[in-house]
């Protein structure tokens, strides 16, 4: 009986407009932005109480909105994903200096992995991990992890004209920190 | 009082502030101009309820050993095998023999029975009650420390440090704090101290205002703060970054505390310290005279001692306090679970101290909350009133800015001295 009651509570809070609101604003803020547009977390949340909770046509709605392409709509990458960023842009995950560099990056600045204590998880929005402070660390480590890296003029295209300009003062060999600590990749 | 957006823009509230531009909130008094007022306050904060029982331990009361066959702490004999007698009813864990002297001196005092009106036994929601001053709310709210920061100096500057946490709730919220790295990483000034970097790395935020002055303000109050933990006494002293998980491990905290000593001595503007461990969340295994807690709570020990060579001045206090404590029975595996009322600390000249203060209704069983953890006596609000009334002169009108809704709790009123 003690179960049947418990299924019963967690479908009642599964239907519960309070649950769709909840799980289509967590999205809207992780993907699109710290303050998303209400409109589109309510569209979000009429998708998923029509669909019984389709995570997959609530994304699809929130990917074909015009707020998630929308290139003002940009999200502060925390230290950790920060950390995983700059190994796949310099492509040295496998080497085992370069990720304790970035697991002490992550430690350092207030993000040690999987070392949250409560059920809320890490933060994500920009007001919890861009201060002053933060920036000149994550600068410390996009230099120090990024030193005498190949250059991946590949990804130039997608970088500004300032950030290019900038990037190309450096020698070759000290571009890609310079890559990584432009607002381009500090952001996404 | 406004209700306050949960806002840690704290670039622009710098600026704001060394513009000289600072708002000020209304209706929020500002601290009374006495003698008594010149004081600084120091919390550290054991995130995830530690045993007070095991720290301040009832030797006295005979059901002690009983519900704690395994993880109790012995009577004491006078060895350090043992709890060290404060008196009949209360001992102190032998790791923390380092305190004992502060006891005797009369600056070190315990509230047995402390806490929160609210029953929550998560950490989550307890350590949010706490950090806002508002148990039993969990509404958006800026942390108590911030709130108090912006009442000293009449709101203009920054009054408050934080070290070792990197966003703690308590100093969130619209007035601008300090806030300083665990660990050795304070004392780096990083790859910005080279001019020639910073000059590059401007270039590439070239047109970006925002990331141009928070890159520029960053490396400045880095370098400043590096400068002022760089003196001799802390270069001989034999600290080791805390190389396990977590932005706060006791051993770590000593260090910490060092730091944050070290920073107000050179800035008098701050008058508000925080500290915080974690680490303390003891379930499983926790010891008894030696072991996991016992460990904690050496280091804790040596935290203590660093703040109060720090904080020594007449008016200053340091207060230890967790969220909620833990049970008096030990558990199925050698260790606690959570509690109600825990044991808080008071460190400083004002302190009545050699004495603990307070209801102490013993460890029966029909005295305690539920049957099963220290009741709470006195609101932890109460306490902090006393604490900060004595050291920064807040006034009792004051009180309800700093933790609405609270009242002041005149049984406490003898744990400062006039």
């Amino acid at each position: 009986m003690g179960v049947k009651e418990g299924e019963q509570a967690i479908r009642f809070l599964a239907n519960h407009p309070a649950t769709a609101q909840r799980i289509s604003l967590r999205l809207a803020e992780y993907f699109v932005a710290d303050l998303p547009p209400q409109a589109l977390v309510d569209q979000m949340a009429k998708t998923f109480l029509a669909t019984g909770g389709d995570i997959y046509q609530v994304m699809k709605v929130m990917l074909s909105s015009t707020a998630f392409w929308d290139p003002e709509n940009k999200l502060y990458r925390t230290p950790y994903d920060f950390a995983c960023a700059s190994l796949r842009v310099l492509n040295v995950a496998q080497d085992r200096n370069k990720w304790l560099q970035a697991f002490g990056y992550s430690f350092v600045a207030g993000q040690a992995i999987q070392n949250w204590q409560t059920p809320d998880g890490y933060a994500f929005n920009a007001n919890t991990w861009f201060t002053p402070e933060a920036l000149t660390r994550r600068i410390d480590f996009a230099l120090t992890v990024a030193r005498n890296a190949p250059e991946r003029s590949d990804l130039y295209p997608y970088l500004s004209d300032t950030t290019i300009k900038a990037v190309m003062k450096q020698p070759p060999l000290q571009r890609m920190g310079f890559v990584l600590g432009s607002s381009e990749l500090v952001f996404k | 009082m406004k209700a306050q957006r949960m806002l840690s823009n704290r670039r622009q509230a710098i600026l704001q502030t060394l513009s000289m531009g600072a708002f000020a909130l209304p209706g929020i008094s500002a601290l009374a101009d006495a003698p008594s007022s010149s004081g600084r306050m120091v919390l550290v904060f054991l995130r995830g309820a530690y045993d007070g029982l095991s720290m301040l331990v009832p030797h006295g009361d005979e059901r002690y050993s009983q519900i704690r066959p395994n993880i109790g702490i012995p009577k004491p004999d006078g060895t350090q095998k043992t709890a060290l007698a404060l008196d009949a009813t209360f001992g102190l864990h032998p790791a923390c023999a380092a305190l004992l002297p502060l006891w005797q001196q009369g600056v070190l005092a315990a509230i047995p029975c402390a806490g929160s009106p609210d029953p929550s036994r998560s950490h989550f929601d307890a350590q949010y009650h706490w950090e806002t001053g508002k148990p039993g709310s969990s509404s958006p709210s800026a942390g108590w420390l911030n709130v108090l920061s912006g009442m000293v100096g009449n709101g203009v500057g920054l009054h408050a440090l934080g070290v070792g946490e990197s966003s703690p709730r308590i100093l969130s919220g619209p007035r601008p704090v300090q806030l300083v790295g665990n660990g050795l990483s304070a004392t780096r000034a990083g790859t910005l101290a080279e001019s020639k970097t910073r000059e590059a790395v401007l270039q590439l935020y070239a047109g970006n205002e925002k990331m141009a002055s928070a890159m520029l303000e960053g490396a400045t109050n880095r370098m400043s703060t590096a400068a002022m933990l760089k003196t001799p006494s802390m270069a001989s002293s034999n600290e080791q970054q805390a190389a396990n998980n977590g932005a706060g491990s006791p051993q770590g905290l000593a260090l910490d505390a060092k730091h944050l000593g070290t920073l107000m001595q050179q800035n008098r503007q701050l008058r508000l310290g925080f500290l915080s461990s974690g680490g303390w969340d003891t379930h499983i295994n926790q010891g008894n005279v030696t072991g996991l807690l016992a460990n904690n709570l050496s280091n804790l020990s040596n935290t203590l001692i660093q703040l109060r060579a720090a904080f020594n001045e007449p008016n200053d206090v340091v207060i230890v306090a967790s969220e909620f404590g833990r049970t008096c029975a030990e558990n199925g595996t050698r260790g606690t679970d959570h509690g109600r009322g825990n044991v808080m600390w008071l460190l400083g000249n004002r302190v009545q101290g050699g004495k603990w203060h307070g209801r102490w209704d013993g460890l029966a069983q029909n005295q305690l909350n539920e049957g099963r953890d220290l009741p709470v006596h006195h609101d932890f609000r109460g306490v902090f009133a006393q604490a900060l009334a004595a050291s920064l002169g807040l006034t009792k009108a004051s009180l309800a800015d700093v933790f609405p809704g609270s009242r002041w709790d005149d049984s406490l009123d003898g744990i400062f001295k006039a």
